[in-house]
């Protein structure tokens, strides 16, 4: 009775490492510990940070004593050699140089582990992120221990992918991770507590931080990570001696800027270093704008009107003989207009210059210099460049946006929508 | 009860994965059988080829027929498609299998040219009488088909027509269509032995299979009233009008004898070492493994925010008649309706754009084309939607407290 005593040990720690997941991980260690019998695949599925990987190497590495493990990101296999041999180095413990022969190809991979004789072993092959393998290896590997004549090898597949959306030739046992609701990511998070606070102060503070955040983003690495700056905000008040621990509407006023602040920078990798320079993004975004000389800013412009006008417009627009009519026949932008819900459309070189000279009010030649702006725009992203391979004959698209472009056109005082069609 | 049953169940389950007893299929074993015994006695080659769904026991039944032959009096070949991709691989495979005495290393050298004349000369060497026959089975035959030019399959059916050295061809197929695959020089050198395999299609075959699977032979090493004693349970379990409803319900899921097995697996591999199965344990089991939503609980997952956007997806794919749609799109639906309804809604584009990624990396939402053009912006990049409205709907019915205007948005009037 000795193994029943350690799977049930395992359970326990499992448990108390991942809360919410007794069902999974019942199911999990049924299937895999102890028994002399694995089934042939297992499919762990649940969206982002729920904690598949995590909760699967845990599992396998209680258990590595007496089962053969080898954990693979699918991200990094880029060819099938190194799939294979990266699973056979874990399994066979051996190094890349000890391999006997290259492993190309499934043959080969199989052969090799026929000539170990892996069939005597207990083996367990996770492969993480599987949607990022080829939809045949899937299947392969899906089969691998019919293939190897094993019965105690058995694949486990981790996805955030749903398992349906591959070959339904696949017989898997689903294990599903469902996401944590409100409730349990409040449990979770408490357990990363700081050690000087209270108790009671932290369970105040995630009851404001969740409500606020939970509607946005049910991510829990995300969120842990918003959680670990808001709290040093949050704190503050009461380090500095201005609030009683417990006043929480008063800490709440305090807090509600840095929340709102940090809630349109969800998953942006902001840090606590940058919630300052947040606040007054508008004048760093400014600056950028500024950056740029004179002459690429109006290219830049020119640039976005050419891909979000048609071209038959343009005449009416640019063509200074002035004529009454034409004006008013034009109509005019509106938000979220159908051309920019398209997209920017491509507009050639030439029609780019015209429109430059038509819309900068000195006059300048046109030398090498300016010319050299259009790349220059080119290479920083701001402008994207369609070849066809002829060189003379360039395409261009702007890939800036609208609330970009008008910053832009305000610091050179030019009123951009006055030449903006709705079409 | 006290009896420990943990043997019992590790030796049904250790049946279920080695998966090597054959049920029904009488006839077809007989007629197999005969074309083998054909080659090896007599020296006649053939060729044939099983045909049935995936999962309906083609390879059990080859393989309970290659068990009745003696083992010295052939050597047997298996190839499968899914491992030998090309001719070349297959070729190499052969060779191996044919000598793997003679070899001291498991790894055959040599160029495709070279292999392919050593495989034919070796063929036209052996003679009717003298030689050993072969037999070689092909899983996954319509894999074969695609490879360059069919020239395995050409030479392999030309050395049995010829009758050179004594060779079966079993071919293992699912597609109904594999003879048509076949190039026309390839298809006359082919038999046309065909052998259709049919899956259960009643309830009291697949009890029939259940109980042969559950039931424990004599030979197992265990004590005799512990075996008396789960037989007796497993009879009992047979004749429970649950399961055959459950069989029922698992028949019209799928005729697929790998499924069944699944699920005599998972209610074995839950049950604990001194308790006998239960119906309980496989109806627990195959709701768990087959009656699961897993869209539904993706899309419970969501975040509100996401869920939204979700939402705005499947109102554009209903106005627009399942048209692909881009970013800006969804975000101006999207924007409509949070800044009429509700100020708490309104979130910074960039955030949106983030929830939008998450979405299509989950893939509920799939790009158009599979080949990412970088030369497109990716708020401009065209994705077609994988949930329709009515899942939304059945989704946001079940969504933990989610605000009532949303709940109100999804059923409107969208045009």
């Amino acid at each position: 009775m000795l193994s029943n005593l350690t799977k049930l040990s395992i359970i326990k720690s499992l448990n108390s490492e991942f809360l919410f997941r007794e069902v999974q991980i019942d199911t999990l260690c049924n299937l895999l510990i102890e028994d002399d019998v694995l089934p042939p695949c297992v499919f762990v599925h649940g969206l982002p940070s729920v904690g598949k990987t995590s909760l699967i190497s845990r599992l396998l590495f209680y258990i590595r004593d007496s089962t053969k493990t080898s954990i693979v990101n699918s991200v990094c296999c880029y060819t099938n050699r190194v799939l294979f041999e990266s699973i056979l180095k874990d399994l066979l413990q051996i190094k890349q140089s000890d391999l006997p022969h290259r492993c190309d190809n499934f043959m080969q991979f199989i052969n090799v582990l026929k000539q170990f004789s892996i069939q005597k072993e207990r083996v367990i092959i996770v492969l993480d992120k599987c949607e990022m393998l080829a939809q045949e290896l899937i299947v392969v590997f899906s089969k691998l221990q019919e293939f190897i004549k094993s019965h105690q090898l058995c694949v486990i597949f981790v996805s955030q992918v749903l398992p349906t959306k591959f070959d339904e030739d696949i017989n898997f046992i689903p294990i599903i991770l469902e996401q944590y609701n409100s409730v349990e990511i409040s449990e979770i998070l408490l357990i990363d507590k700081p050690n000087d606070w209270s108790i009671e102060v932290y369970k105040n503070f995630l009851t404001v931080f969740i409500g606020s955040f939970i509607g946005n983003c049910r991510d829990l690495i995300e969120l842990k990570h918003l959680a670990k700056i808001l709290f040093v905000k949050y704190v503050e008040p009461i380090q500095d001696g201005s609030c009683a621990e417990l006043n929480q509407n008063f800490l709440f006023r305090k807090i509600s800027p840095t929340i709102q602040l940090l809630l349109n920078n969800v998953y942006l990798g902001t840090s606590l270093e940058s919630v300052d320079s947040l606040s007054d993004e508008k004048i760093k975004f400014e600056k950028f704008a500024l950056d740029l000389p004179y002459y690429a800013k109006y290219f830049l412009i020119a640039a976005y009107i050419a891909s979000f006008n048609s071209p038959k417009y343009d005449r009416k627009l640019f063509v200074k003989a002035s004529n009454k009519r034409k004006k008013t026949k034009l109509p005019k932008k509106s938000d979220n207009s159908i051309s920019e819900l398209v997209g920017p459309k491509n507009f050639s070189l030439d029609r780019l210059l015209a429109i430059f000279y038509a819309i900068i009010e000195e006059n300048t030649n046109m030398t090498a210099n300016l010319l050299a702006q259009i790349n220059t725009l080119a290479d920083l992203g701001l402008l994207m460049r369609f070849g066809d391979g002829k060189l003379d004959t360039p395409k261009y698209k702007c890939s800036v946006s609208y609330d970009c472009i008008i910053n832009i056109a305000r610091t050179v005082k030019f009123n951009i929508d006055k030449y903006l069609i709705d079409q | 009860m006290g009896t420990d049953f943990g043997i019992c169940i590790q030796n049904i389950k250790k049946k279920i994965i080695l998966n090597d007893q054959l049920y029904g299929f009488d006839t077809e074993r007989s007629e197999l059988l005969q074309i083998v015994k054909k080659t090896i006695d007599y020296g006649e080659s053939d060729s044939v080829i099983v045909l049935g769904p995936r999962g309906c026991g083609k390879s059990v039944l080859i393989e309970s027929v290659i068990k009745e032959l003696l083992p010295d009096s052939h050597t047997l070949v298996m190839l499968n498609g899914l491992i030998h991709t090309d001719d070349n691989l297959a070729l190499k495979s052969i060779i191996q299998q044919l000598q793997i005495k003679n070899l001291d290393g498991a790894y055959v050298e040599g160029s495709y040219a070279d292999n392919i004349c050593f495989l034919l000369e070796s063929f036209r060497a052996g003679n009717k009488m003298a030689s050993k026959s072969i037999i070689m089975v092909l899983d996954k035959f319509d894999m074969f088909c695609s490879h360059t030019n069919q020239t395995l399959l050409y030479n392999l059916f030309d050395a049995v027509q010829s009758q050179q050295n004594p060779l079966s061809i079993i071919g293992v197929s699912s597609r109904i269509d594999v003879i048509e695959l076949l190039e026309k020089r390839v298809k006359s050198r082919f038999s046309h032995n065909i052998l259709m395999i049919k899956p259960p299609s009643e309830p009291h075959e697949l009890l029939g299979r259940l109980k042969c699977l559950l039931q424990l032979s004599k030979d197992c090493k265990i004590e005799s009233d512990v075996r008396k004693n789960w037989n007796n349970n497993i009879n009992l379990l047979i004749s429970d009008p649950q399961l055959q409803d459950l069989m029922n319900d698992l028949l019209k899921l799928s005729n697929n004898n790998t499924k069944l097995n699944m699920l005599v697996f998972m209610a074995l591999s839950n049950l604990s070492k001194d308790k006998m199965l239960m119906v309980e344990n496989l109806i627990c089991s195959f709701n768990s493994l087959y009656k699961q939503d897993l869209t539904l609980v993706n899309l419970l997952g969501l975040s509100v925010l996401e869920l939204c956007l979700m939402i705005s997806i499947c109102h554009h794919s209903e106005i627009y008649n399942k048209e692909p749609f881009n970013f800006e799109m969804i975000y101006a639906r999207y924007c409509k309706f949070a800044s009429r309804n509700s100020s708490l809604l309104v979130t910074k584009r960039q955030v949106i754009i983030k929830a939008f990624e998450r979405i299509s990396i989950m893939e509920l939402i799939q790009p158009v084309t599979a080949i990412e053009n970088k030369n497109i912006l990716k708020e401009y990049r065209l994705y077609k939607s994988s949930v329709n409205l009515d899942k939304m709907k059945a989704a946001s019915n079940l969504y933990y407290r989610l605000p009532p205007v949303i709940l109100q948005w999804i059923d409107s009037n969208i045009i």
